[in-house]
């Protein structure tokens, strides 16, 4: 600027500026519409303005066009090393009066690669949720839960992976996640779903769920599903011991890890994995019963087969209980090999688990082995089992805990 | 222009003033406040249909953006300020407001533990075998 102008007014005749200015309020909307509470509260309003990422990545990539970032273009009249120490000899003898001249603009170079693999993932995103996904069953469980079992061309999954759904007669825009509850090896993936807001209501509605009788196959709508997206439940197998503990909702993932490994053994497949412990940590077992059930089915085919001790199963109850349920246990406790609550053979246990003790008959009942911890649940608890693990591993004979976490 | 800086700086304290209380929600069980605004929220509240309204709050903001405009410097600022004008704006048509979250004084627990009316589950063959010839066993039985 070597006249005096008003910079303001000159900031709108380059294009550096109006890009700049363009892209600084494009970052500005982004970064104040990702704060966790509009992520928690308001997320529709999150997704969609942090697309105007496309805006900033345009404006970004002809910020440089005006070439007002300037070089020499006499270097080699005008060597740097010799002529920075002589400034006043400039323009006779060795060094020439310096020129300058605009400078081609290269941001757009680091933006390229990264900006093509993004394109390209959203590309098969796109048409890997354009595939026909076909719904094969639709069943209820108890607890305004419903599962959806459905089957897509050329669908694989790992045990403890999830997908994302949509429905586009509810809304084209919306994806929302679930995590597989069957194993690779059943002929069709299966979701269950709990009916607890506008969307998964409206997809129970449409899935004909409260009808209670056989629908046509045109009857139900139309899903998308893309995924399936990794998680660590997949090393669960790759252990010589596992414990897996999940709280609340967290279990889900187990449910399609058990079936999983429960279908190697039986299929004599080589599995290295011998143990599984299996704690679950709830208020209570409602809207979960779908997987009590899988769980007493579990139980009942590894009694048939002798091989019980495979899978260990403690269920913490942390509400407690009433005064019914009391009366109820009490009846039966002695008197049935069947828990009162759940119908699994193993008890139910009442408050919080005692994750010292829980760890210490670990490790004296696993000595030597590599045993990999899962968990799914609250944060608190993934410090204090991380922490617990590593106190309870050992170098001298080996007993080695390897924790592994997964947040939904 | 300097000045402009100046009071750029000043308003930047006003607006942190006025925006830091988070309003009360209108539908949800949950506040979520920004931590200390209690002492915001206090000063806030004073101002009345003033600071409640968010009409008034767009007019505020459009009028204060005005001076930004002319320097460079704060030719940004002034932009973000339009944009928060012209978002509550669209909160007020749809008849928003500005709520204190008054925090609620947590609930008076019991301090004395009252003793048990009922006795505990006990049992049936172990009552039988104490001889009583009810199932309810009698309130002396649970001091044992």
């Amino acid at each position: 600027m070597r006249s005096f102008k008003e910079p303001i007014q000159e900031l709108f005749k380059t294009i550096a500026g109006v890009s700049g200015v363009v892209i600084t309020l494009c970052l500005i909307l982004i970064v104040s519409s990702s704060t966790e509470i509009i992520r928690r509260s308001y997320f529709e309003l999150f997704w969609f303005t942090h697309h105007i990422f496309i805006i900033y990545l345009l404006g970004f990539l002809i910020h440089g066009a005006g070439m007002i970032v300037r070089r020499q273009s006499n270097l080699n009249e005008h060597s740097l090393s010799i002529c920075k120490d002589k400034p006043t000899s400039w323009g006779t003898g060795d060094c020439a009066v310096p020129q300058f001249e605009g400078s081609f603009p290269d941001g757009w170079i680091w933006l390229m690669a990264p900006m093509l693999l993004y394109l390209i993932e959203r590309i098969l995103r796109h048409i890997s949720g354009m595939q026909q996904v076909v719904i094969t069953k639709v069943v209820t469980h108890p607890s305004r839960v419903f599962e959806l079992r459905m089957q897509k061309k050329g669908f694989s999954a790992a045990p403890g992976q999830y997908i994302i759904i949509k429905c586009p007669s509810i809304s084209s825009l919306e994806w929302h996640p679930f995590t597989l509850t069957s194993a690779p090896n059943d002929d069709y993936f299966s979701v269950h779903i709990r009916r607890v807001g506008d969307w998964t209501e409206e997809l129970a509605k449409l899935c004909h769920v409260d009808e209670g009788e056989f629908q046509e196959a045109w009857k139900l709508p139309s899903i998308h599903v893309d995924g399936p997206f990794g998680t660590a439940a997949e090393d669960v197998l790759a252990y010589d011991v596992s414990v897996l503990v999940g709280c609340g909702i967290g279990v889900t993932p187990f449910a399609s890890v058990l079936k999983s490994f429960w279908y190697r053994f039986c299929h004599d497949q080589k599995v290295s994995l011998q143990h599984v412990h299996l704690f679950w940590v709830c208020p209570d077992t409602s809207s979960f019963e779908w997987f009590q059930g899988l769980l007493r089915d579990l139980e009942r085919q590894m009694r048939q087969r002798d091989t019980t001790e495979l899978l260990s199963v403690s269920v913490y109850l942390t509400r407690g209980w009433n005064a019914n349920q009391a009366r109820n246990i009490v009846l039966h406790d002695d008197s049935s090999v069947y828990d009162a609550v759940t119908g699994l053979h193993h008890k139910t246990q009442y408050g919080r688990p005692n994750w010292e003790a829980v760890f210490k008959q670990l490790a004296e009942t696993h000595k030597g082995s590599k045993t990999g911890v899962f968990f799914c649940g609250p944060k608190q608890l993934s410090t204090t089992l991380h922490k617990l693990c590593n106190r309870y591993s050992n170098l001298e004979d080996k007993t080695k805990f390897v924790y592994n976490k997964e947040h939904f | 222009m300097w000045q402009i800086g100046i009071y750029a700086i000043i308003v930047g304290l006003v607006t942190l003033l006025l925006e830091y209380p988070r309003s009360k929600r209108r539908k949800g069980k949950h506040d979520h406040e920004r931590s200390y605004q209690h002492f915001a929220t206090v000063v806030v509240k004073q101002g009345g249909l003033l600071t409640r309204n968010y009409f008034i709050r767009f007019v505020f903001y459009l009028v204060i953006s005005v001076p930004c405009c002319f320097i460079l410097q704060t030719v940004l600022g002034a932009v973000c300020f339009i944009i928060t004008s012209i978002i509550y704006l669209t909160a007020g048509v749809r008849g928003e407001e500005w709520q204190p979250i008054i925090p609620q004084k947590a609930e008076q627990g019991p301090k004395v533990i009252a003793e048990p009316t009922r006795p505990p589950p006990r049992r049936p063959d172990a009552a039988s075998l104490a001889g009583s010839r009810d199932n309810i066993a009698s309130p002396q039985d649970s001091r044992v």
